[in-house]
Protein backbone atom coordinates (compact mmCIF):
# COMPACT_ATOMS: atom_id res chain seq x y z
CA UNK A 1 0.00 0.00 0.00
CA UNK A 2 2.41 2.64 -1.21
CA UNK A 3 0.00 5.56 -1.39
CA UNK A 4 -3.51 5.47 -0.07
CA UNK A 5 -5.61 7.11 -2.71
CA UNK A 6 -8.83 6.65 -0.78
CA UNK A 7 -7.35 8.39 2.22
CA UNK A 8 -6.41 11.35 0.04
CA UNK A 9 -9.94 11.45 -1.34
CA UNK A 10 -11.32 11.38 2.19
CA UNK A 11 -9.08 14.34 3.00
CA UNK A 12 -10.56 16.31 0.11
CA UNK A 13 -7.64 16.04 -2.31
CA UNK A 14 -9.45 16.43 -5.62
CA UNK A 15 -6.35 15.33 -7.55
CA UNK A 16 -6.73 11.93 -5.92
CA UNK A 17 -9.86 11.48 -8.03
CA UNK A 18 -7.66 11.36 -11.10
CA UNK A 19 -5.30 8.87 -9.46
CA UNK A 20 -8.19 6.74 -8.29
CA UNK A 21 -9.70 6.58 -11.76
CA UNK A 22 -6.30 5.91 -13.30
CA UNK A 23 -5.69 3.00 -11.01
CA UNK A 24 -9.16 1.55 -10.48
CA UNK A 25 -11.31 2.98 -13.26
CA UNK A 26 -10.68 0.13 -15.65
CA UNK A 27 -11.24 -2.41 -12.91
CA UNK A 28 -14.63 -0.99 -11.93
CA UNK A 29 -15.63 -0.57 -15.55
CA UNK A 30 -14.73 -4.20 -16.27
CA UNK A 31 -16.72 -5.49 -13.31
CA UNK A 32 -19.65 -3.27 -14.24
CA UNK A 33 -19.55 -4.42 -17.84
CA UNK A 34 -19.39 -8.05 -16.85
CA UNK A 35 -22.37 -7.75 -14.52
CA UNK A 36 -24.51 -5.39 -16.60
CA UNK A 37 -26.90 -6.02 -19.45
CA UNK A 38 -25.25 -3.63 -21.88
CA UNK A 39 -22.71 -0.84 -22.10
CA UNK A 40 -25.20 1.91 -21.26
CA UNK A 41 -26.19 0.06 -18.13
CA UNK A 42 -22.53 -0.48 -17.27
CA UNK A 43 -21.86 3.25 -17.64
CA UNK A 44 -24.73 4.09 -15.29
CA UNK A 45 -23.52 1.50 -12.81
CA UNK A 46 -19.94 2.76 -12.96
CA UNK A 47 -21.09 6.28 -12.13
CA UNK A 48 -23.13 5.03 -9.20
CA UNK A 49 -20.22 2.94 -7.93
CA UNK A 50 -17.79 5.83 -7.99
CA UNK A 51 -20.30 8.09 -6.25
CA UNK A 52 -20.30 5.49 -3.49
CA UNK A 53 -16.52 5.35 -3.55
CA UNK A 54 -16.15 9.12 -3.16
CA UNK A 55 -18.58 9.14 -0.32
CA UNK A 56 -17.21 6.12 1.51
CA UNK A 57 -13.50 6.70 1.01
CA UNK A 58 -13.09 7.67 4.64
CA UNK A 59 -14.33 4.26 5.73
CA UNK A 60 -11.51 2.44 4.03
CA UNK A 61 -9.35 0.53 6.48
CA UNK A 62 -6.02 -0.67 5.03
CA UNK A 63 -5.77 -3.31 7.74
CA UNK A 64 -8.80 -5.12 6.37
CA UNK A 65 -8.18 -5.11 2.63
CA UNK A 66 -6.41 -3.50 -0.24
CA UNK A 67 -7.99 -0.49 -1.88
CA UNK A 68 -8.79 -2.61 -4.94
CA UNK A 69 -10.69 -5.11 -2.82
CA UNK A 70 -12.55 -2.36 -0.97
CA UNK A 71 -13.59 -0.75 -4.22
CA UNK A 72 -14.54 -4.12 -5.67
CA UNK A 73 -16.66 -4.73 -2.59
CA UNK A 74 -18.50 -1.45 -3.14
CA UNK A 75 -18.88 -2.25 -6.83
CA UNK A 76 -20.29 -5.70 -6.15
CA UNK A 77 -22.77 -4.34 -3.63
CA UNK A 78 -24.07 -1.78 -6.08
CA UNK A 79 -24.16 -4.19 -9.00
CA UNK A 80 -25.88 -6.96 -7.07
CA UNK A 81 -28.51 -4.44 -6.01
CA UNK A 82 -28.99 -3.22 -9.58
CA UNK A 83 -29.01 -6.75 -10.92
CA UNK A 84 -31.66 -7.83 -8.46
CA UNK A 85 -33.90 -4.87 -9.31
CA UNK A 86 -33.48 -5.33 -13.04
CA UNK A 87 -33.98 -9.09 -12.87
CA UNK A 88 -37.35 -8.42 -11.36
CA UNK A 89 -38.32 -6.59 -14.52
CA UNK A 90 -36.53 -8.78 -17.03
CA UNK A 91 -37.52 -12.43 -16.96
CA UNK A 92 -34.76 -13.79 -19.12
CA UNK A 93 -31.24 -12.75 -18.47
CA UNK A 94 -28.72 -13.78 -20.99
CA UNK A 95 -25.39 -14.18 -19.34
CA UNK A 96 -22.79 -15.43 -21.70
CA UNK A 97 -19.79 -16.22 -19.61
CA UNK A 98 -17.47 -15.23 -22.44
CA UNK A 99 -19.50 -12.35 -23.77
CA UNK A 100 -17.64 -9.91 -25.95
CA UNK A 101 -14.73 -9.25 -23.70
CA UNK A 102 -11.98 -7.84 -25.85
CA UNK A 103 -9.02 -10.00 -24.99
CA UNK A 104 -6.54 -7.71 -26.69
CA UNK A 105 -6.90 -5.04 -24.03
CA UNK A 106 -7.30 -7.35 -21.07
CA UNK A 107 -4.70 -7.42 -18.39
CA UNK A 108 -4.46 -9.40 -15.25
CA UNK A 109 -5.78 -7.75 -12.14
CA UNK A 110 -3.51 -9.63 -9.76
CA UNK A 111 -0.97 -6.84 -9.92
CA UNK A 112 -3.30 -4.38 -8.22
CA UNK A 113 -4.60 -6.53 -5.40
CA UNK A 114 -2.57 -8.89 -3.35
CA UNK A 115 -5.69 -10.53 -1.93
CA UNK A 116 -6.62 -11.54 -5.45
CA UNK A 117 -3.55 -13.70 -5.77
CA UNK A 118 -4.13 -15.23 -2.36
CA UNK A 119 -7.82 -15.73 -3.11
CA UNK A 120 -6.96 -17.55 -6.31
CA UNK A 121 -4.73 -19.95 -4.40
CA UNK A 122 -7.41 -20.48 -1.77
CA UNK A 123 -10.07 -21.02 -4.40
CA UNK A 124 -8.06 -23.91 -5.78
CA UNK A 125 -8.16 -25.55 -2.39
CA UNK A 126 -11.96 -25.66 -2.28
CA UNK A 127 -13.93 -28.73 -3.26
CA UNK A 128 -14.71 -28.64 -7.00
CA UNK A 129 -18.45 -28.22 -6.46
CA UNK A 130 -17.95 -25.37 -4.01
CA UNK A 131 -15.50 -23.69 -6.34
CA UNK A 132 -17.85 -24.03 -9.30
CA UNK A 133 -20.81 -22.56 -7.43
CA UNK A 134 -18.74 -19.62 -6.22
CA UNK A 135 -17.38 -18.94 -9.68
CA UNK A 136 -20.85 -18.95 -11.20
CA UNK A 137 -22.37 -16.84 -8.46
CA UNK A 138 -19.61 -14.36 -7.69
CA UNK A 139 -17.96 -13.94 -11.05
CA UNK A 140 -20.94 -14.45 -13.35
CA UNK A 141 -23.61 -13.31 -10.88
CA UNK A 142 -25.90 -16.19 -11.74
CA UNK A 143 -28.87 -16.71 -9.45
CA UNK A 144 -29.17 -19.73 -7.24
CA UNK A 145 -31.95 -21.05 -9.47
CA UNK A 146 -29.88 -20.71 -12.62
CA UNK A 147 -26.92 -22.43 -11.01
CA UNK A 148 -29.22 -25.20 -9.84
CA UNK A 149 -30.48 -25.66 -13.40
CA UNK A 150 -27.06 -25.41 -14.94
CA UNK A 151 -25.34 -27.87 -12.60
CA UNK A 152 -28.44 -30.03 -12.20
CA UNK A 153 -28.28 -30.01 -8.45
CA UNK A 154 -31.01 -29.07 -5.94
CA UNK A 155 -31.36 -25.44 -4.93
CA UNK A 156 -30.57 -26.28 -1.34
CA UNK A 157 -27.30 -27.86 -2.39
CA UNK A 158 -26.36 -24.71 -4.28
CA UNK A 159 -26.90 -22.67 -1.13
CA UNK A 160 -24.91 -25.13 0.94
CA UNK A 161 -21.96 -25.16 -1.47
CA UNK A 162 -21.96 -21.38 -1.65
CA UNK A 163 -22.11 -20.88 2.10
CA UNK A 164 -19.50 -23.51 2.87
CA UNK A 165 -17.23 -22.29 0.10
CA UNK A 166 -17.30 -18.63 1.02
CA UNK A 167 -16.91 -19.45 4.71
CA UNK A 168 -13.86 -21.63 4.02
CA UNK A 169 -12.37 -18.92 1.85
CA UNK A 170 -12.97 -16.32 4.49
CA UNK A 171 -11.22 -18.54 7.00
CA UNK A 172 -8.32 -19.26 4.66
CA UNK A 173 -7.86 -15.56 4.02
CA UNK A 174 -7.89 -14.95 7.78
CA UNK A 175 -10.59 -12.38 7.30
CA UNK A 176 -12.71 -13.55 10.16
CA UNK A 177 -10.23 -12.51 12.82
CA UNK A 178 -9.04 -9.42 11.00
CA UNK A 179 -12.49 -8.07 10.25
CA UNK A 180 -13.90 -9.14 13.57
CA UNK A 181 -16.39 -11.38 11.90
CA UNK A 182 -19.24 -12.94 13.71
CA UNK A 183 -18.61 -16.45 14.82
CA UNK B 1 -18.72 -14.87 19.27
CA UNK B 2 -21.85 -12.80 19.29
CA UNK B 3 -25.02 -12.39 21.22
CA UNK B 4 -27.42 -12.76 18.32
CA UNK B 5 -30.30 -15.07 19.12
CA UNK B 6 -29.62 -17.05 15.97
CA UNK B 7 -25.91 -16.81 15.08
CA UNK B 8 -26.09 -19.58 12.48
CA UNK B 9 -28.78 -17.75 10.57
CA UNK B 10 -26.79 -14.52 10.82
CA UNK B 11 -23.79 -16.23 9.22
CA UNK B 12 -25.97 -17.77 6.52
CA UNK B 13 -27.39 -14.40 5.60
CA UNK B 14 -23.98 -12.71 5.63
CA UNK B 15 -22.67 -15.44 3.33
CA UNK B 16 -25.71 -15.24 1.04
CA UNK B 17 -25.44 -11.46 0.92
CA UNK B 18 -21.83 -11.65 -0.20
CA UNK B 19 -22.41 -14.35 -2.80
CA UNK B 20 -25.91 -13.80 -4.19
CA UNK B 21 -27.29 -10.63 -2.62
CA UNK B 22 -30.43 -10.59 -0.54
CA UNK B 23 -34.06 -9.86 -1.31
CA UNK B 24 -35.92 -7.29 0.75
CA UNK B 25 -37.21 -9.79 3.31
CA UNK B 26 -33.77 -11.26 3.85
CA UNK B 27 -32.26 -7.77 4.05
CA UNK B 28 -34.74 -6.91 6.75
CA UNK B 29 -34.03 -10.14 8.58
CA UNK B 30 -30.29 -9.51 8.41
CA UNK B 31 -30.65 -5.96 9.68
CA UNK B 32 -32.66 -7.27 12.61
CA UNK B 33 -30.14 -9.97 13.45
CA UNK B 34 -27.26 -7.52 13.17
CA UNK B 35 -29.02 -5.11 15.48
CA UNK B 36 -29.30 -7.91 18.03
CA UNK B 37 -25.68 -8.89 17.59
CA UNK B 38 -22.61 -7.33 19.11
CA UNK B 39 -20.90 -7.59 15.72
CA UNK B 40 -22.06 -4.59 13.73
CA UNK B 41 -19.42 -4.46 11.07
CA UNK B 42 -18.65 -7.88 9.70
CA UNK B 43 -17.30 -7.28 6.21
CA UNK B 44 -15.39 -10.53 6.11
CA UNK B 45 -17.68 -12.44 3.75
CA UNK B 46 -17.91 -9.56 1.32
CA UNK B 47 -14.18 -8.98 1.36
CA UNK B 48 -13.72 -12.68 0.57
CA UNK B 49 -16.22 -12.45 -2.28
CA UNK B 50 -14.53 -9.31 -3.60
CA UNK B 51 -11.15 -11.04 -3.45
CA UNK B 52 -12.52 -13.99 -5.43
CA UNK B 53 -14.03 -11.63 -7.94
CA UNK B 54 -10.70 -9.86 -8.29
CA UNK B 55 -8.81 -13.12 -8.61
CA UNK B 56 -10.78 -14.00 -11.73
CA UNK B 57 -11.13 -10.53 -13.19
CA UNK B 58 -9.52 -9.23 -16.30
CA UNK B 59 -9.58 -5.54 -16.89
CA UNK B 60 -10.29 -3.64 -20.02
CA UNK B 61 -10.06 0.04 -20.71
CA UNK B 62 -12.88 2.31 -19.68
CA UNK B 63 -14.26 4.59 -22.41
CA UNK B 64 -12.48 7.92 -22.34
CA UNK B 65 -15.78 9.83 -22.29
CA UNK B 66 -16.90 7.97 -19.17
CA UNK B 67 -13.56 8.54 -17.52
CA UNK B 68 -13.88 12.27 -18.14
CA UNK B 69 -17.42 12.30 -16.77
CA UNK B 70 -16.31 10.45 -13.64
CA UNK B 71 -13.40 12.80 -13.20
CA UNK B 72 -15.73 15.80 -13.25
CA UNK B 73 -18.27 14.15 -10.97
CA UNK B 74 -15.59 13.06 -8.52
CA UNK B 75 -13.98 16.47 -8.34
CA UNK B 76 -17.42 18.05 -7.97
CA UNK B 77 -18.34 15.71 -5.14
CA UNK B 78 -15.07 16.31 -3.31
CA UNK B 79 -15.22 20.04 -3.93
CA UNK B 80 -18.72 20.22 -2.53
CA UNK B 81 -17.88 18.11 0.48
CA UNK B 82 -14.78 20.15 1.20
CA UNK B 83 -16.87 23.31 1.45
CA UNK B 84 -18.96 21.94 4.25
CA UNK B 85 -16.54 23.20 6.87
CA UNK B 86 -16.84 26.74 5.58
CA UNK B 87 -20.40 27.26 6.60
CA UNK B 88 -23.06 25.81 8.78
CA UNK B 89 -25.94 27.64 7.15
CA UNK B 90 -28.47 24.92 6.45
CA UNK B 91 -30.00 26.30 3.30
CA UNK B 92 -32.24 24.03 1.33
CA UNK B 93 -31.32 23.37 -2.26
CA UNK B 94 -33.19 21.91 -5.16
CA UNK B 95 -31.24 18.67 -5.33
CA UNK B 96 -32.66 17.42 -2.10
CA UNK B 97 -35.42 14.90 -2.53
CA UNK B 98 -37.29 13.78 0.53
CA UNK B 99 -37.23 10.10 1.24
CA UNK B 100 -39.65 8.67 3.71
CA UNK B 101 -39.13 5.10 2.70
CA UNK B 102 -37.95 2.76 5.39
CA UNK B 103 -37.81 -0.31 3.24
CA UNK B 104 -34.79 -2.40 2.43
CA UNK B 105 -32.45 -1.31 5.16
CA UNK B 106 -28.90 -1.78 4.08
CA UNK B 107 -29.73 -2.26 0.45
CA UNK B 108 -26.85 -1.01 -1.60
CA UNK B 109 -25.04 0.23 1.43
CA UNK B 110 -21.42 -0.24 2.12
CA UNK B 111 -20.93 -3.05 4.59
CA UNK B 112 -19.50 -2.43 7.95
CA UNK B 113 -21.01 0.94 8.50
CA UNK B 114 -22.80 2.06 11.64
CA UNK B 115 -26.49 1.46 12.16
CA UNK B 116 -27.42 4.94 11.08
CA UNK B 117 -25.77 4.30 7.74
CA UNK B 118 -27.61 1.08 6.98
CA UNK B 119 -30.06 2.84 4.73
CA UNK B 120 -30.61 2.76 1.00
CA UNK B 121 -27.56 4.08 -0.75
CA UNK B 122 -29.58 6.54 -2.78
CA UNK B 123 -30.85 8.17 0.36
CA UNK B 124 -27.38 8.50 1.80
CA UNK B 125 -25.87 9.79 -1.41
CA UNK B 126 -28.66 12.30 -1.79
CA UNK B 127 -28.25 13.43 1.76
CA UNK B 128 -24.52 13.89 1.39
CA UNK B 129 -24.77 15.71 -1.89
CA UNK B 130 -27.71 17.77 -0.74
CA UNK B 131 -26.06 18.64 2.53
CA UNK B 132 -22.73 19.43 0.97
CA UNK B 133 -24.40 21.52 -1.69
CA UNK B 134 -26.43 23.32 0.93
CA UNK B 135 -23.24 24.05 2.81
CA UNK B 136 -21.65 25.33 -0.37
CA UNK B 137 -24.61 27.57 -1.06
CA UNK B 138 -24.43 28.74 2.53
CA UNK B 139 -20.84 29.65 1.94
CA UNK B 140 -21.92 31.64 -1.10
CA UNK B 141 -24.51 33.48 0.96
CA UNK B 142 -21.92 34.29 3.59
CA UNK B 143 -19.51 35.53 0.97
CA UNK B 144 -22.22 37.62 -0.62
CA UNK B 145 -23.09 39.40 2.59
CA UNK B 146 -19.44 40.08 3.16
CA UNK B 147 -19.60 42.26 0.09
CA UNK B 148 -17.69 40.02 -2.30
CA UNK B 149 -20.45 40.06 -4.83
CA UNK B 150 -18.49 39.29 -7.93
CA UNK B 151 -16.70 36.40 -6.33
CA UNK B 152 -19.98 35.14 -4.98
CA UNK B 153 -21.61 35.16 -8.39
CA UNK B 154 -18.73 33.28 -9.89
CA UNK B 155 -18.79 30.73 -7.11
CA UNK B 156 -22.53 30.41 -7.40
CA UNK B 157 -22.18 29.59 -11.08
CA UNK B 158 -19.49 27.10 -10.24
CA UNK B 159 -21.65 25.40 -7.64
CA UNK B 160 -24.59 25.32 -10.05
CA UNK B 161 -22.36 23.60 -12.56
CA UNK B 162 -21.12 21.11 -10.02
CA UNK B 163 -24.62 20.41 -8.87
CA UNK B 164 -25.71 19.69 -12.41
CA UNK B 165 -22.90 17.18 -12.79
CA UNK B 166 -24.11 15.31 -9.74
CA UNK B 167 -27.82 15.63 -10.34
CA UNK B 168 -28.22 13.08 -13.12
CA UNK B 169 -26.71 10.04 -11.37
CA UNK B 170 -28.48 10.94 -8.14
CA UNK B 171 -31.83 11.39 -9.87
CA UNK B 172 -31.29 8.16 -11.78
CA UNK B 173 -30.73 6.28 -8.56
CA UNK B 174 -33.82 7.87 -7.03
CA UNK B 175 -35.79 6.89 -10.11
CA UNK B 176 -34.66 3.28 -9.73
CA UNK B 177 -35.49 3.28 -6.07
CA UNK B 178 -38.95 4.74 -6.64
CA UNK B 179 -39.66 2.37 -9.51
CA UNK B 180 -38.78 -0.49 -7.22
CA UNK B 181 -41.28 0.50 -4.56
CA UNK B 182 -44.29 -1.72 -4.31
CA UNK B 183 -47.37 -0.36 -6.03
CA UNK B 184 -45.56 2.37 -7.94
CA UNK B 185 -46.51 2.52 -11.60
CA UNK B 186 -44.76 4.15 -14.52
CA UNK B 187 -46.53 6.87 -16.45
CA UNK B 188 -45.27 6.72 -19.99
CA UNK B 189 -44.77 9.92 -21.92
CA UNK B 190 -46.76 10.48 -25.09
CA UNK B 191 -44.92 12.58 -27.62
CA UNK B 192 -47.32 15.28 -28.78
CA UNK B 193 -44.91 16.98 -31.17
CA UNK B 194 -43.79 14.01 -33.23
CA UNK B 195 -40.18 14.30 -32.15
CA UNK B 196 -39.79 10.71 -30.97
CA UNK B 197 -39.23 11.76 -27.39
CA UNK B 198 -40.14 9.12 -24.85
CA UNK B 199 -39.60 8.03 -21.27
CA UNK B 200 -41.77 7.83 -18.22
CA UNK B 201 -42.53 9.22 -14.79
CA UNK B 202 -42.44 7.45 -11.46
CA UNK B 203 -44.40 9.17 -8.74
CA UNK B 204 -45.06 8.22 -5.14
CA UNK B 205 -48.21 10.01 -4.07
CA UNK B 206 -47.69 9.37 -0.39
CA UNK B 207 -44.20 10.80 -0.16
CA UNK B 208 -44.80 13.28 -3.02
CA UNK B 209 -41.58 12.14 -4.64
CA UNK B 210 -41.09 11.60 -8.31
CA UNK B 211 -38.54 11.49 -11.06
CA UNK B 212 -38.99 11.95 -14.79
CA UNK B 213 -37.03 9.82 -17.23
CA UNK B 214 -36.95 11.62 -20.54
CA UNK B 215 -35.34 10.31 -23.70
CA UNK B 216 -34.42 12.46 -26.67
CA UNK B 217 -36.22 15.65 -25.70
CA UNK B 218 -34.67 18.61 -27.48
CA UNK B 219 -32.06 20.50 -25.49
CA UNK B 220 -33.19 23.98 -24.48
CA UNK B 221 -31.32 27.23 -24.14
CA UNK B 222 -32.13 28.35 -20.57
CA UNK B 223 -31.75 31.97 -21.56
CA UNK B 224 -34.53 31.59 -24.13
CA UNK B 225 -36.88 29.00 -22.69
CA UNK B 226 -37.18 26.31 -20.05
CA UNK B 227 -39.23 23.21 -19.61
CA UNK B 228 -41.82 23.16 -16.86
CA UNK B 229 -43.59 20.15 -15.40
CA UNK B 230 -47.24 20.26 -14.39
CA UNK B 231 -49.13 17.74 -12.28
CA UNK B 232 -52.77 17.64 -13.38
CA UNK B 233 -54.92 16.48 -10.53
CA UNK B 234 -57.81 14.07 -10.98
CA UNK B 235 -60.24 15.88 -8.75
CA UNK B 236 -58.33 18.68 -7.19
CA UNK B 237 -57.47 22.25 -7.98
CA UNK B 238 -58.57 23.91 -11.17
CA UNK B 239 -55.02 24.73 -12.12
CA UNK B 240 -52.35 22.04 -12.28
CA UNK B 241 -49.61 21.91 -9.67
CA UNK B 242 -46.27 23.37 -10.71
CA UNK B 243 -43.81 20.46 -10.79
CA UNK B 244 -40.77 22.63 -11.28
CA UNK B 245 -38.73 24.20 -14.05
CA UNK B 246 -35.90 22.26 -15.60
CA UNK B 247 -33.46 22.19 -18.48
CA UNK B 248 -32.47 19.42 -20.82
CA UNK B 249 -28.78 19.86 -21.39
CA UNK B 250 -27.80 16.45 -22.70
CA UNK B 251 -28.69 14.16 -25.54
CA UNK B 252 -30.38 10.84 -24.97
CA UNK B 253 -31.71 9.87 -21.57
CA UNK B 254 -31.96 12.34 -18.70
CA UNK B 255 -33.42 12.00 -15.22
CA UNK B 256 -35.13 15.01 -13.64
CA UNK B 257 -36.40 15.06 -10.05
CA UNK B 258 -39.92 16.42 -9.65
CA UNK B 259 -40.06 19.47 -7.45
CA UNK B 260 -43.77 19.92 -6.66
CA UNK B 261 -44.37 23.41 -5.32
CA UNK B 262 -47.61 22.44 -3.62
CA UNK B 263 -48.93 19.24 -2.14
CA UNK B 264 -50.27 17.45 -5.18
CA UNK B 265 -53.55 15.58 -5.04
CA UNK B 266 -54.23 12.35 -6.90
CA UNK B 267 -52.71 12.94 -10.33
CA UNK B 268 -54.51 12.37 -13.60
CA UNK B 269 -51.58 13.28 -15.81
CA UNK B 270 -48.17 14.88 -15.98
CA UNK B 271 -47.47 17.44 -18.63
CA UNK B 272 -44.32 19.19 -19.78
CA UNK B 273 -44.63 22.62 -21.31
CA UNK B 274 -42.08 25.00 -22.78
CA UNK B 275 -42.13 28.31 -20.97
CA UNK B 276 -40.12 31.48 -20.61
CA UNK B 277 -36.99 31.28 -18.41
CA UNK B 278 -37.98 30.79 -14.78
CA UNK B 279 -41.34 29.29 -15.68
CA UNK B 280 -44.84 30.64 -15.28
CA UNK B 281 -47.52 30.50 -12.62
CA UNK B 282 -50.24 29.45 -15.04
CA UNK B 283 -49.41 27.91 -18.38
CA UNK B 284 -51.35 28.51 -21.56
CA UNK B 285 -50.20 25.01 -22.62
CA UNK B 286 -49.60 26.18 -26.17
CA UNK B 287 -46.28 24.40 -26.35
CA UNK B 288 -46.75 21.02 -24.75
CA UNK B 289 -44.29 18.42 -26.06
CA UNK B 290 -44.88 15.59 -23.59
CA UNK B 291 -47.88 14.29 -21.71
CA UNK B 292 -48.10 11.25 -19.44
CA UNK B 293 -51.54 9.99 -18.59
CA UNK B 294 -52.45 7.50 -15.91
CA UNK B 295 -51.39 4.02 -17.03
CA UNK B 296 -54.36 2.57 -15.17
CA UNK B 297 -57.23 4.93 -14.39
CA UNK B 298 -58.18 2.80 -11.40
CA UNK B 299 -54.72 3.21 -9.96
CA UNK B 300 -53.80 6.66 -11.05
CA UNK B 301 -52.37 7.69 -7.75
CA UNK B 302 -49.27 5.61 -8.26
CA UNK B 303 -49.49 4.06 -4.85
CA UNK B 304 -51.24 1.47 -2.84
CA UNK B 305 -53.76 2.85 -0.46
Amino acid sequence: MADLILQRIAEGDSEAVHDCLARFGDLVWSIARRLSFNNADAEDATQEIFLEVWKNAERYNPELSSEATFITMIARRRLIDRHRKQSRRVDTISIDTDQDRPSEVEKDVIEIAEEASKARECLEQLRPDEKKVLELSIFHQLSQTKISEMLKIPLGTVKTHARRGITRLRDMLNLETVAGGAK
Amino acid sequence: MNSAPNPERLLELLADQAVFGLDSDETEELAKLISQSDKKDDDSFEIAAAAIDLSMSKVESMPASLNQKLLEQGRAAIHLESTEDNSSLGLVNNIEIRDRSDKEPGSGSVPGTPEAERRPAAVRIREVIAWATAAAIGFIALTFWNGERSKSKKLQEEIAGLREKLQTPVARETYNQLADREGIVRWEWSDLKGTDSSGDVVWDQQSQEGVMRIVDLAQNNPEVSQYQLWILEADGRKHPVDGGVFDVDAEGEVFIPIDAKLLAGKPAAFAITVERPGGVVVSDRKNLPLLAQAPDPENASGEEE
